[in-house]
C-alpha cells in the first residue's frame, strides 16, 4: 500500500469510516500478528494480543499523529499490549511446542530432502525459542529487525530510542542469541561450514 | 582491539557503518583471532536462519473475528475541538483569550470550580471534581465532596466545626436553581437536603456578581501578566508568608473577589488577595484567637509547583504537534484521592481524564501518584492552541493535614513542554464576561502574541488561588 493511499485511508478511518479501516487491518494483519506470536510465542496469546492491538488502533485512532507511519504506530501499540499481556499471565513467554498455523509445520511439506527439511525446521524451532528467552528488550528488537526486518529508524520509533541505541541493543541481541543456541552447536554445524569447523579444529 | 570490542562492532560491521580505520581494526583482529571468527561466522548462521523463517499467516478466523469486533467497537470519532479550525479563529482570539482569562481569574481570583458554580450559565462543560456529575465513580465522589461534609449543616445540632468562609457560600453556590436535583452529589448522612434549600442571602448572592463586577483594570492586568515568573512570585510572597491579623475588610471575605462589595480599586483588589484568607463569619469569636504557628510557617513554603499541581496551564503552541502532560506524586497522603484532567480546546472538552486516582496507582512504587500524559496532535504548525490541566486534591489532602512544600520530595511535578512557550493560567472561556472582552486591546494581544510566539515562557501565580490553596492545606485544628 503506497503511503497515499495509507493516508487517505487513515483519514477516513479518523472520521469513523469502518470500511477504510478494514482495508488498514487487511493490509497490516498478518505483520501484527506475526510480531505478537514471535514475541509472545504463542498462537493464542498472539491472536488476543492481535486483537486487542487492532481495538486500541481503532479506538485511539485520533491520537495517530502524521509525522509517524501507522506501521510503527500499529507496532507501538502491539508491543504495549504484548508487554500487558506477560504482566498478567507470565513473566516469561515459552514457546507452545505444537504451533498452529505456524509456518514451521508447513515446512515438511515443501519438496526438499527428508534431512533438510527436519533440519530446518529444527534450526528455525531452537531459534525462535531462543528469542523467546532473551530479555523482553532485546526480543522486541531482534523480532522486528531480523524477523520482521523494519528498519532501524522504525525500531528507534516504535520503542522510543535513539538510533545507536537500537543498533547496539541489536548487537547486544544477536550475541545473547548465540549464546542461548551454544548448546545447540549442532544444529548449525552444517552451515557455519568449514569457517567454523577449522576454528573448531583449530581451538582443539 | 580485543575480543569483547570486535563482537560489539559485529552488527556495524555487517551494516558497513564502521569508519576504514575501525574496520582495519575490527578484520586486523579477526585475522588473528579463531574464536570471534567462529562467533562471527555463527553469527551469520543465525542472520541466515532467521531470514529464512517465513511469516506465519494470520488465521483467517482471527482476521474475521477482529472485523467483526471493530465492527461493534466505539467509532473514533474526532472530538469537537480537533474539528476546530483554529486558523480561521486566528491567534488574536486565541490571546485575546488568554489574556482576558488571566485578567479575570486575577482580578477575581477565585478557585474556578467555585466560580463556575456560582450561575449555571457559567458552570463548566467538564467533569471538573468540585462539579462532577451523578454519573461519577463513587471515588470521585467521596473525593469531590468529603470537604463540605464536614461543613456544619444548616439544621445540625450545632456541631461545633464550622468551615472556612470560602467553603460556606461554595457549598450554596454549587446549587444552581431549579438544578439541584441533577447536579448534587449525595451527602453522607443526609446532609445534602439540609443544604438546599438557600437562604434568602445566598440567592441574591447568586444574582450578584454580573451586576456588581469591579471594572477590569487592563493595565495592572498586563504588567503582572507579562512579568516573568520570578517577578511575579516575588510580588505575591511576602504578602503570603504575612499572618497579620484580619480587619474588616477580610472578614468580608471572598465576596469582594465576587463581586458583592463595592469595587475596590484594581491595585487594592490586588493587595487584597494575597492577604490571609478569612475566617466564616460564624468562626470569628475562634478566629480571635491568633493563627496557628504551626500552619503558617509551612503554609509559606508552599510553592509555585503546589498550584500547578492544583490549577493548570494554558499552553499555546505554534508547533505541529504538543506533548502534554501532569503529575502527581504525594509521598504522605496513604489514602488520598486525585484527579487530573486535560482540557483541551475552545470549547474545553475533555481530552483525557482520570477521575480519581487510588493510592499507588498508577505506580507501585509510589505511595500516591497519578499522571496524565498525552500528545495533541495540531492540524497546522500557526494554529494557536490552548488546553488545561487540572488536578484536585486539595479538599482531601486538607483532612488529611497534609502540608505539601517544595522540599517534599515529588511532590508536585507537573510538567507541559512545547517549543513555544507556556502561560500558567486556567482556560474559563465560558465564564468570560463581554465586559471584559472589550477592554483587550489589540496592543496587548500583539506583546502577548510576540512573547508566546519567541518561545518565552511566562507564568503566573494568582495570589488568591495561592491562599487558597495554602489555607487548604492547613492542618485541621
Amino acid at each position: 500500500m503506497d503511503a497515499q493511499a495509507e493516508t487517505g485511508l487513515l483519514l477516513r478511518a479518523r472520521q469513523g469510516d469502518e470500511t477504510a479501516f478494514d482495508a488498514l487491518v487487511e493490509a497490516y494483519f498478518d505483520r501484527i500478528y506475526n510480531f505478537n506470536l514471535r514475541y509472545l510465542g504463542q498462537p493464542d496469546a498472539a491472536a488476543d494480543v492481535t486483537q486487542e492491538t487492532f481495538l486500541r488502533a481503532w479506538r485511539s485512532l485520533r491520537k495517530w499523529r502524521a509525522e509517524s507511519a501507522f506501521t510503527t504506530w500499529l507496532y507501538s501499540i502491539a508491543l504495549n499490549v504484548c508487554k500487558s499481556h506477560l504482566r498478567k499471565h507470565s513473566r516469561f513467554p515459552r514457546a507452545n511446542p505444537s504451533m498452529e498455523n505456524d509456518p514451521l509445520e508447513r515446512l515438511s511439506d515443501e519438496a526438499q530432502g527428508p534431512d533438510s527439511q527436519v533440519l530446518r525446521q529444527e534450526r528455525s524451532e531452537a531459534v525462535l525459542q531462543a528469542i523467546l528467552r532473551l530479555p523482553p528488550d532485546m526480543r522486541a528488537v531482534l523480532v522486528l529487525r531480523d524477523l520482521q526486518q523494519a528498519s532501524y529508524e522504525e525500531i528507534g520509533e516504535v520503542l522510543g530510542l535513539k538510533l545507536g541505541t537500537v543498533k547496539s541493543r541489536l548487537n547486544r541481541a544477536r550475541l545473547a542469541l548465540r549464546t542461548l543456541l551454544e548448546a545447540q552447536r549442532e544444529l548449525f554445524d552444517s552451515l557455519v561450514g568449514p569457517i567454523g569447523e577449522a576454528e573448531r579444529e583449530e581451538q582443539v | 582491539m580485543n575480543c569483547e570490542q570486535a563482537r560489539a562492532n559485529y552488527t556495524a560491521w555487517r551494516d558497513g557503518e564502521l569508519s576504514p580505520p575501525e574496520r582495519r581494526l575490527l578484520e586486523a583482529h579477526l585475522a588473528v583471532c579463531a574464536e570471534c571468527r567462529r562467533v562471527f561466522a555463527e553469527l551469520d548462521v543465525l542472520q541466515q536462519v532467521m531470514h529464512s523463517i517465513p511469516e506465519a499467516k494470520a488465521p483467517d478466523s482471527l482476521r474475521t473475528q477482529v472485523k467483526a469486533r471493530l465492527k461493534t467497537a466505539p467509532t473514533p470519532a474526532p472530538r469537537p475541538w480537533q474539528l476546530l479550525t483554529f486558523w480561521r479563529l486566528g491567534l488574536a482570539a486565541s490571546f485575546l483569550l488568554v489574556v482576558v482569562v488571566f485578567g479575570w481569574w486575577f482580578f477575581y481570583g477565585e478557585d474556578f470550580s467555585t466560580t463556575a458554580a456560582r450561575t449555571p450559565e457559567l458552570a463548566l462543560p467538564s467533569t471538573h471534581l468540585g462539579s462532577a456529575p451523578p454519573a461519577a465513580p463513587p471515588e470521585a465522589e467521596q473525593f469531590a465532596e468529603r470537604a463540605p461534609a464536614q461543613q456544619p449543616s444548616a439544621g445540625g445540632a450545632g456541631a461545633p466545626s464550622p468551615a472556612p468562609a470560602w467553603q460556606q457560600p461554595r457549598v450554596e453556590k454549587r446549587i444552581p436553581k431549579g438544578a439541584e436535583a441533577g447536579n448534587r452529589l449525595p451527602r453522607p448522612g443526609g446532609e445534602g437536603s439540609q443544604a438546599r434549600p438557600q437562604p434568602a442571602a445566598a440567592q441574591h448572592e447568586l444574582q450578584k456578581p454580573e451586576k456588581a463586577q469591579p471594572v477590569f483594570d487592563f493595565t495592572l492586568a498586563k504588567r503582572v501578566a507579562f512579568a516573568p515568573a520570578a517577578k511575579v512570585r516575588a510580588l505575591s510572597a511576602p504578602r503570603m508568608d504575612s499572618t497579620a491579623p484580619e480587619s474588616e475588610s477580610h472578614r468580608s471575605g471572598r465576596g469582594e473577589f465576587a463581586g458583592a462589595a463595592p469595587q475596590p480599586p484594581a491595585d487594592k483588589a490586588v493587595a487584597m488577595k494575597v492577604q490571609p484568607l478569612p475566617e466564616a463569619p460564624g468562626m470569628s469569636a475562634q478566629s480571635t484567637a491568633p493563627a496557628p504557628a504551626e500552619p503558617a510557617p509551612a503554609a509559606s513554603q508552599l510553592s509555585q509547583q503546589v498550584l500547578e499541581g492544583a490549577f493548570g496551564y494554558v499552553l499555546l503552541a505554534n508547533t505541529t504537534q504538543l506533548h502534554a502532560g501532569a503529575s502527581l506524586v504525594l509521598p504522605e497522603a496513604p489514602d488520598c484521592r486525585l484527579a487530573v484532567q486535560l482540557l483541551a480546546g475552545q470549547g474545553m472538552q475533555p481530552l483525557l481524564t482520570i477521575p480519581a486516582v487510588a493510592p499507588g496507582a498508577p505506580r507501585a512504587d509510589r505511595p500516591f501518584s497519578a499522571e496524565a500524559v498525552t500528545t495533541i496532535p495540531l492540524a497546522d504548525k500557526s494554529v494557536a492552541y490552548t488546553f488545561s490541566i487540572t488536578c484536585n486534591y486539595v479538599t482531601r489532602l486538607q483532612q488529611l493535614g497534609v502540608i505539601l512544600t517544595p522540599e517534599t520530595p515529588g511532590c508536585v511535578n507537573m510538567r507541559a513542554h512545547n517549543a513555544s512557550a507556556k502561560v500558567l493560567l486556567q482556560l474559563l472561556q465560558p465564564l468570560l464576561p463581554d465586559k471584559l472582552k472589550s477592554q483587550c486591546t489589540p496592543e496587548l494581544l500583539d506583546e502577548a502574541r510576540t512573547r508566546v510566539l519567541n518561545g518565552e515562557a511566562f507564568e503566573v501565580a494568582p495570589a488568591a488561588l495561592f491562599e487558597r490553596i495554602k489555607h487548604d492545606l492547613a492542618p485541621k485544628q
